[in-house]
C-alpha cells in the first residue's frame, strides 16, 4: 500500500454530525424532486418554482460539502486501490455490495410505481437524482457507519 | 462467516515505546485510522498485518494478539519473575 500524506483538505466530523448531513442531503434530493415534478407535471408552482429550487438546491450542496467533501469522502472513494490499506479496501467493498443492493431496489420500486400510476417512462429529473445517488451511495454509507474516517 | 474476536496489545506496546498512531501506520503500511480501529479491536488484521505489527515492535505475534483476553503485561511479567 502507497501511503499518501496530503490530507489537508479533510475535517473530523463526528458520526452524528455526518449521518445528520447525509439525512439533510437526502430529504433535500428528495424534496428538489418532488418540487421539480410538481412544477413540470402541474401548475402549483409558478411563481414559487426557482426560489424554492435554488433554497433547496444549496440546502443539497452545503450538505453534500459537509458529509462527502470536507470529511475527505470524496478523495477517499475516488482513490486507487493501491492507495488503500486492507481495512479501508474492505470498508469500501462492503459499502459498495451494499449500494448495489439499494440502489437496485430503489430503481426497480421507481419503475414499479411509474407503471402503476401509469405515468410512462421515468422523466430526466428522476434520471437525474438516480445518477446522483448512485453516485453517493459508497460516501454515504461509508460516512454512515464508520467511527473514524 | 463471522470471524472471531481479536484482542491485542497495540495501544499499550505503543504507549510504552511513546510511538505516535501516525508514526506506527507508517511504519506497517496502513492509515493512521486503521491503527485506532486495531486499537479498539473493531478490526481483524490480516496475517501479514500481524506479522508487520509483530516485526515492528520485535515481539511474538501471540504475545500481540489472542483469541482470549488478555492478562495486563504487568501480571504477566510478575508472573514470570516469580516462576524463575
Amino acid at each position: 500500500m502507497i501511503i499518501q500524506k496530503n490530507n489537508k483538505m479533510k475535517r473530523n466530523i463526528s458520526i452524528q454530525n455526518r449521518r445528520l448531513w447525509i439525512l439533510i442531503n437526502s430529504f433535500a434530493l428528495i424534496i428538489l424532486v418532488i418540487v421539480a415534478e410538481l412544477f413540470i407535471n402541474t401548475s402549483l408552482l409558478e411563481g414559487w418554482f426557482w426560489i424554492l429550487f435554488l433554497i433547496i438546491l444549496i440546502v443539497l450542496l452545503v450538505s453534500f460539502k459537509m458529509f462527502y467533501v470536507d470529511t475527505g469522502l470524496w478523495k477517499h472513494i475516488h482513490k486507487k486501490s493501491k492507495y488503500l490499506d486492507e481495512r479501508e479496501a474492505m470498508v469500501l467493498t462492503k459499502a459498495v455490495r451494499l449500494s448495489y443492493t439499494i440502489f437496485v431496489v430503489t430503481v426497480m420500486l421507481i419503475i414499479y410505481a411509474f407503471a402503476v400510476i401509469e405515468k410512462g417512462p421515468i422523466d430526466v429529473v428522476i434520471a437525474g437524482s438516480l445518477i446522483y445517488i448512485a453516485h453517493i451511495l459508497p460516501a454515504a454509507i461509508i460516512a454512515w457507519s464508520e467511527k473514524e474516517i | 462467516m463471522e470471524s472471531r474476536k481479536l484482542y491485542n496489545r497495540i495501544a499499550i506496546l505503543r504507549k510504552e515505546r511513546n510511538v505516535s498512531r501516525k508514526e506506527l501506520a507508517d511504519n506497517i503500511g496502513v492509515n493512521f485510522q486503521t491503527v485506532g480501529y486495531l486499537e479498539r479491536e473493531e478490526y481483524n488484521p490480516s496475517l501479514d498485518l500481524a506479522f508487520k505489527i509483530s516485526e515492528y515492535f520485535k515481539l511474538p505475534v501471540e504475545f500481540i494478539f489472542s483469541t482470549e483476553l488478555m492478562k495486563p503485561m504487568s501480571q504477566e511479567l510478575f508472573d514470570n519473575s516469580k516462576k524463575q
